[in-house]
């Protein structure tokens, strides 16, 4: 087993990068670790009789990963210190001791078999937030725009000004010293939805808000002011919108003279200009199509089975896939198209946030 | 196994297959979905917990859906808000107080409006064992009406409810995080695993329960499970007799040969991935101590669900391997004296599902004990004698999405 710390040896820049994360969870959760370890080591002593010492046998068939790893290795340097005691003839009791994992983190595990009992004491800690690995060398560009807990619908980012709306309403950040800083927040009182969608448009100074059921318009410079209408471009509580000539869908768009639709039923058409049905998919949950400089518009679409990204173009009237997947972490919300990238809102597995991103098409050159 | 077993477990394979394997798209909302079970439910209230494993797992899935809780667990067992928005403190500090979430409707379109705008509980012990007893489906907002209907504040309504044989549960519009995807669900009790195999092929439903030890289930984070276990009804057996038992069974082969290699062998009544010390709980066969232990003893009646053709042929294996050790069971009617269940793992907390499994044992529970401590209390005696750990599983129609979760089901392309 490796101890932890400065005694790792970076073979690879991959591992380095590992052992670096895993020292850094340590760093964070050292406190709580040794804490835990320093309350179980003194329950473990109190089964020792005044003359016996702690003879610990480490079970290593949980440590499976270099994380649980790095945590034995610390728990192990712990537990001897919380052990240690010097009697004169002392005598042997074995401790066989155990890193296990549960739901909700990681346990320490000490069994001792005294005159007939089994004795267990046991300790837990938390386990921390993975913090996800960044993606490179992926043809889709992305760029972190902002994260946070209530679900993101839309991002707009104006020089020093940027716009979320989510599902409590549209708050304005501004940039101070490179960080974003809160400046006002607007409720809007939307009709509930479960998969909650929502459009920002701004032209100058006027706003407009789109939500399921209701449509808010205003100014936004200086101070947001708003006033809310039922109705709108999204069907409330169904989150579709309804246009004549096509039947409810989630999102179009018009990409060398044909139409892709992301339908309500859940698949994707494609249909001429005179609305007839060309091709149908069931790949993607969402997309939106981007202008791009050398090669034309393209279609960046999310596939939620695999929490991935890619760019597409129509190829005889049916989706192909022209770039390499790149892995989000997480289903893709929202796909908006916003100028020459796509916002992308993911709903983070391991953190349960919202993270909005803009991707772009890189060409490579 | 008996060779009846392999269409169904075929059809299920298959079915379930072709579910992981669709691409998910955005979900759509509308249409039915029919539901048979072989659990047989006489009442939706929350107060009333069965006893019974099979209509415990099947109670605990469907009261969510109509009754709701102030809080909930997610996915790693942890609290988070759901009808209460926070909980704090009164000033005092004997007292912890929860604001209920705004804007909540009950089923009959009344704001759910607690006295005072709050709920109060006594700082009588921790907040996370208060909260872990909030959680179970068993402590749901209910308002009991005139006429002796429950309603309550779920993503779907009762709209018909035909004690142990069907129920018909509508979308409300109004629920608070926006209606569910589906418009209604049929359901249908009491149905025998062949009926419910033979309505799935004929296309007649679109969920229905699965046999045992068909699939591993998917990941930690959303597999649901089930533990199969002995237990001793009647005073009849003695702890070394019942220890006998458990030293007798031969869990390797049974996995081996019966389920195909599915499912956990364990002594526990939690899987490993849950509680982290399932490995603590030996399950080991030793003969040569059994016979020791059963010697003198009576015959017992046992009894096992005989529809399920995988179940039965566990039950039968186990009667042999005790009569190798001197102890005669013999396939009992009515009140047996042992039975193999299938418990159901009803909670992602350790206490929250140990109690429920303490109802199953008719055993007493306290939420103040340690997970450990409070799952070898109940394991003493070997009044359970667990067995494995299995994935709970279900036919799905090839249009199902998002199942067990109910308010996030929907209908997708067949």
């Amino acid at each position: 087993m490796s101890s932890a710390g400065p005694h790792f040896v970076i073979i690879s820049a991959v591992t380095g990068r590992i052992l670096g994360f895993v020292f850094a969870t340590l760093l964070v959760r050292g406190d709580a670790l040794d804490d835990a370890v320093s309350q179980w080591g003194k329950k473990i002593v109190s089964h020792l009789a005044t003359d016996e010492i702690a003879h610990v046998t480490w079970n290593g068939a949980v440590t499976e990963n270099a994380e649980s790893a790095a945590y034995a290795a610390r728990a192990k340097t712990l537990l001897a210190r919380a052990l240690q005691r010097r009697p004169r003839n002392p005598k042997a009791v074995e401790i066989r001791v155990t890193l296990s994992r549960n739901l909700k983190g990681y346990l320490l595990i000490a069994e001792m078999h005294r005159e007939n009992e089994n004795i267990v004491e046991m300790t837990s800690f938390a386990r921390p937030i993975p913090i996800p690995e960044t993606a490179t060398g992926f043809r889709l560009d992305r760029r972190l725009l902002w994260e946070q807990e209530v679900p993101i619908l839309d991002v707009i980012v104006m020089g020093d000004q940027m716009l979320v709306l989510d599902t409590a309403g549209i708050v304005r950040y501004e940039q101070r010293d490179s960080n974003w800083q809160k400046a006002e927040a607007v409720v809007m009182d939307t009709p509930p939805v479960r998969d909650p969608r929502g459009r920002l448009t701004v032209n100058e100074n006027s706003l407009t808000a789109e939500a399921a059921g209701v449509t808010c318009r205003g100014t936004w410079k200086l101070s947001i002011a708003i006033d809310c209408q039922p109705g709108g471009r999204f069907t409330a509580g169904r989150n579709t919108i309804e246009e004549s000539r096509w039947q409810p869908y989630f999102t179009r768009a018009e990409i060398g003279g044909d139409h892709v639709v992301g339908a309500s039923d859940g698949r994707t058409y494609v249909y001429d200009a005179a609305h007839k049905q060309l091709s149908v998919s069931d790949a993607w949950s969402d997309l939106a199509v981007v202008p791009n400089s050398c090669a034309g518009p393209k279609i960046i679409a999310a596939n939620s089975s695999t929490n991935s990204l890619a760019i597409f173009d129509l190829l005889n009237h049916s989706p192909v896939r022209v770039s390499d997947s790149m892995e989000v972490p997480g289903p893709a919300t929202a796909i908006w198209p916003t100028g020459s990238a796509a916002l992308v809102v993911v709903r983070n597995k391991d953190t349960n946030r919202y993270e909005a991103y803009s991707v772009a098409v890189d060409c490579g050159r | 196994m008996k060779p009846t077993a392999l269409p169904w477990i075929a059809a299920a394979s298959l079915l379930l297959a072709v579910v992981i394997l669709r691409a998910e798209s955005r979900p759509r909302y509308g249409g039915t979905l029919r539901v048979e079970m072989s659990a047989a439910l006489s009442t939706l209230d929350p107060a009333e917990i069965p006893s019974d494993p099979v209509a415990l797992e099947a109670k605990a899935r469907l009261v969510p859906a109509v009754f709701e809780t102030l809080v909930r667990l997610d996915e790693s067992g942890r609290p988070q808000p759901w009808l209460a928005t926070s909980w704090t403190h009164d000033v005092a500090r004997k007292r912890w107080v929860f604001t209920a979430r705004p804007h909540v409707r009950l089923h009959d379109g009344m704001i759910w409006t607690p006295a005072a705008g709050s709920l109060e509980v006594g700082d009588d012990r921790p907040i996370e064992q208060i909260l872990r007893e909030m959680a179970r489906p068993w402590s749901a907002i209910v308002v009991h009406e005139a006429d002796g209907t429950l309603i309550g504040t779920g993503p779907f309504r009762v709209a018909r409810w035909e004690a142990g044989k069907a129920a018909t549960l509508v979308a409300n519009e109004g629920h608070w995080k926006g209606r569910p995807y589906l418009d209604s669900i049929e359901i249908q009790m009491g149905r025998y695993l062949r009926d419910q195999t033979q309505d799935q092929q004929l296309g007649r439903a679109d969920v229905t329960d699965a046999p045992v030890g068909t699939t591993d289930g998917a990941s930690d984070e959303t597999r649901t499970e089930q533990t199969l276990a002995l237990i001793f009804d009647t005073p009849r057996s003695a702890p070394a007799m019942r220890e006998a038992v458990a030293l007798s069974i031969d869990k390797v082969a049974i996995r081996r040969v019966l389920l195909k290699g599915h499912g956990d062998i364990s002594g526990a009544l939690l899987p490993q991935w849950m509680s982290g010390y399932a490995f603590l709980f030996d399950g080991k066969r030793d003969v040569a101590r059994a016979r020791q232990l059963a010697t003198g003893s009576a015959p017992l009646t046992f009894a096992y669900d005989r529809q399920d053709a995988v179940l039965r042929s566990i039950g039968e294996r186990i009667s042999v391997n005790a009569m190798e050790a001197g102890i005669i069971m013999r396939p009992g009617n009515g009140v047996a004296d042992v039975r193999l269940v299938m418990i159901p793992v009803t909670s992602r907390d350790e206490l929250a599902a140990l109690a429920d499994i303490a109802v199953v044992l008719k055993a007493p529970f306290s939420f103040s004990a340690a997970p450990y401590e409070a799952e070898r209390t109940l394991l003493d005696g070997f009044h359970a004698v667990t067995l494995f750990h299995l994935a709970r599983n279900w036919s799905l129609a090839p249009r199902v999405r998002s199942w067990p979760d109910l308010p996030n089901v929907w209908i997708g392309q067949p």
